[in-house]
């Protein structure tokens, strides 16, 4: 009967998910409005789309995991996470601008527009493609730990990985078939359910572990010491994953599509300022209740499972709860990543067909398919260890980081150009790659930097060194100062802003 | 700041990007982080990643309000 609760009411939500998709279905008119969905969206799905891309159904386990067995470092995702909300603030004007003036739909198209390079457009689209897929290997496997606890003992972990991918399988039906507009769409149910839903519980056990004898006081004193100077992680530890968890964020493709789908640059700049209160209640509020509930039986035994753990406080209904939760971010995390990386295999890989014929929709639909069934495989094949895995898949987060001095010097400075943006994406992932290899925590000897932020520094270092010595050329330069003429200030017209487009608003 | 100050655009670009600086500074400069965790205080180890985000969350609102001041300024120019 547990177990009929468990999986009765996962099944509920995910035809309620279904159900809103058919409801909202409209064939794509084209590309663009399959890969950006015709920038038609307002600012609250452009909040909760933001927010279910960013906050993946592993905050529930792995981040938590992290507070309850380490202590206040648990909390870093949430300085990161505002940063890069701030960020956002500043990226949207001339991000949406060029955006919708010369109709961008991926991350490397933009890039390469910014650089005028088939080079940085290609080698920009191969680091978000191989850095992307290990994690939508690792986003399918994440629901290993939701059905085994929904199945209340009556499953193997294995069959419940292989349950979970099925059902992330099945989903990618609907991403498939709507591209981008359902994925927004889903966002907010999905949204809804995972953060609205979610916050409501966290505020309730808070209150729970708080009354039960599970304070400050019982967790032990190491839980609030910080790496510095004499630790083993490093002096320099904490801002190395604190900078690479901002920048990074708006180097994923998925991330960054989010701004190319809102129907302005003011609609972004709302949304940033929606986001921002609601990740800062729900992270410092789920980091809380990990940290108390780490005086709970059974989490020091398995810190990642914090969140079923605590919420068996509240029975069946509670435990179904909370998995709900969990698959609903992880469904808009999952869907998001395979939509924007297929798309961009597509045009900026394959560069399939054009805009306005059909081809391209058709291919990026295949695209996703094949991303889709890879990524079921990978899964399955790695259900019972994926110790590897997870290795890869934080080294990816340290390459694809290097995108960020291109990607962000090339919004707000003119002179960088294509040799410098290539050599540095190239130097930074190689230096990222060799460094995160032998040193997966931080380097001694740069004083507790990780690989990905000393990356960083030498990718920089080449694209400025380039950006100096080898000046563009004066048509080159003529096309940069249009191109940023177009935005000359945080209020001005950029290209394209005001013109009408045929999607509908939503 | 009166209105009039905000409207202008360099005084909108300076403030802005002065707020990004305290942002930068709050999160990522190692000093404040490693005078939190060596204090052995656990309310200071708490606040200073707690009292850190709600500074940045702040800072935000206030540079929405700095932008909006802008794009009221803007219509206002365009009125008049």
């Amino acid at each position: 009967m547990t177990m009929f609760i468990g999986y009765g009411t996962i099944a509920l939500f995910f035809a309620t998910v279904i159900v809103v998709l058919e409801r909202s279905k409209r064939q794509s008119a084209n590309f663009t409005d399959y890969a950006v969905a015709g920038r038609a969206f307002g600012s609250w799905y452009q909040t909760m789309s933001f927010l279910n891309t960013w906050l993946p159904g592993t905050i529930f386990i792995s981040f938590a995991g992290l507070a309850a067995g380490t202590g206040v470092l648990g909390f870093y995702y949430l300085p990161y996470s505002l940063l890069a909300v701030v960020l956002m603030f500043f990226m949207a004007q001339r991000v949406h601008d060029w955006g919708r003036g010369f109709d961008l739909r991926t991350q490397a198209e933009f890039l390469g527009m910014r650089y005028h390079s088939r080079l940085v457009r290609i080698v920009a689209a191969l680091i978000g493609v191989v850095s992307s897929f290990p994690w939508m290997i690792l986003g399918m496997q994440s629901l290993g730990l939701v059905f085994s606890y929904l199945s209340f003992g009556r499953i193997s972990a294995v069959t419940a990985i292989i349950i979970g991918v099925v059902v992330l399988a099945a989903r990618q039906v609907w991403t498939v078939r709507m591209g981008m507009r359902g994925v927004v769409i889903s966002d907010m149910v999905q949204g809804i359910v995972a953060y609205g839903l979610g916050l409501c519980i966290i505020l309730g056990l808070l209150v729970w572990l708080l009354a039960n004898g599970h304070g400050l006081g019982q967790v032990p004193d190491a839980y609030f010491t910080i790496p510095g100077p004499g630790t083993v992680a490093g002096p320099l530890y904490l801002a190395s994953i604190v900078l690479t968890g901002a920048l990074g964020g708006w180097c994923w493709p998925d991330i960054f599509v989010r701004l190319f789908t809102a129907r302005s640059t003011r609609v972004i700049k709302s949304s940033a300022v929606q986001a921002a209160p609601i990740l800062f209640l729900f992270g410092s509020g789920l980091t809380l209740v990990a940290i108390l509930a780490s005086s709970v039986p059974g989490v020091a035994e398995a810190p990642d499972n914090v969140w079923f753990i605590t919420a068996g406080v509240g029975g069946v209904g509670l435990v179904t709860a909370a998995g709900v939760i969990v698959l609903a971010a992880t469904m808009g995390n999952v869907d998001a990543n395979i939509q924007a990386v297929g798309a961009q295999i597509t045009q900026d890989v394959l560069a399939v067909g054009d805009n306005n014929g059909n081809a391209r929709t058709h291919v990026a639909k295949l695209c996703t398919t094949v991303l889709t069934l890879l990524a079921a495989a990978g899964a399955m094949l790695t259900a019972g260890s994926a110790t590897g895995l997870v290795r890869l898949a934080l080294l990816s987060y340290q390459g694809i980081v290097q995108l960020a001095p291109t990607l962000l010097l090339g919004i707000f400075w003119k002179r960088g150009n294509a040799a410098g943006a290539a050599s540095a994406m190239l130097t930074g992932f190689a230096t990222a790659a060799a460094l995160e290899w032998n040193y997966p925590l931080s380097v001694p000897w740069l004083g507790g930097l990780t690989s990905g932020v000393a990356g960083l520094a030498a990718n920089t270092l080449v694209y400025l060194a380039l950006a100096y010595a080898k000046p563009n050329s004066g048509a080159e330069q003529a096309r940069l100062a249009a191109l940023f003429g177009g935005v000359t200030s945080m209020h001005g017209s950029g290209p394209g802003e005001g013109h009408s487009h045929p999607a509908t608003a939503v | 700041m009166t209105p009039t100050q905000l409207r202008s655009a360099r005084t909108r670009r300076r403030l802005l990007a002065a707020l990004l600086i305290v942002d930068g500074i709050v999160t990522l400069c190692p000093p404040l982080y490693w005078a939190a965790g060596s204090s052995g205080s656990r309310p200071l180890t708490l606040g200073y990643f707690i009292g850190g985000s709600l500074i940045v969350l702040l800072s935000l609102l206030v540079m929405s309000r700095i932008d909006s001041a802008g794009d009221r300024g803007s219509e206002t120019d365009v009125v008049s």
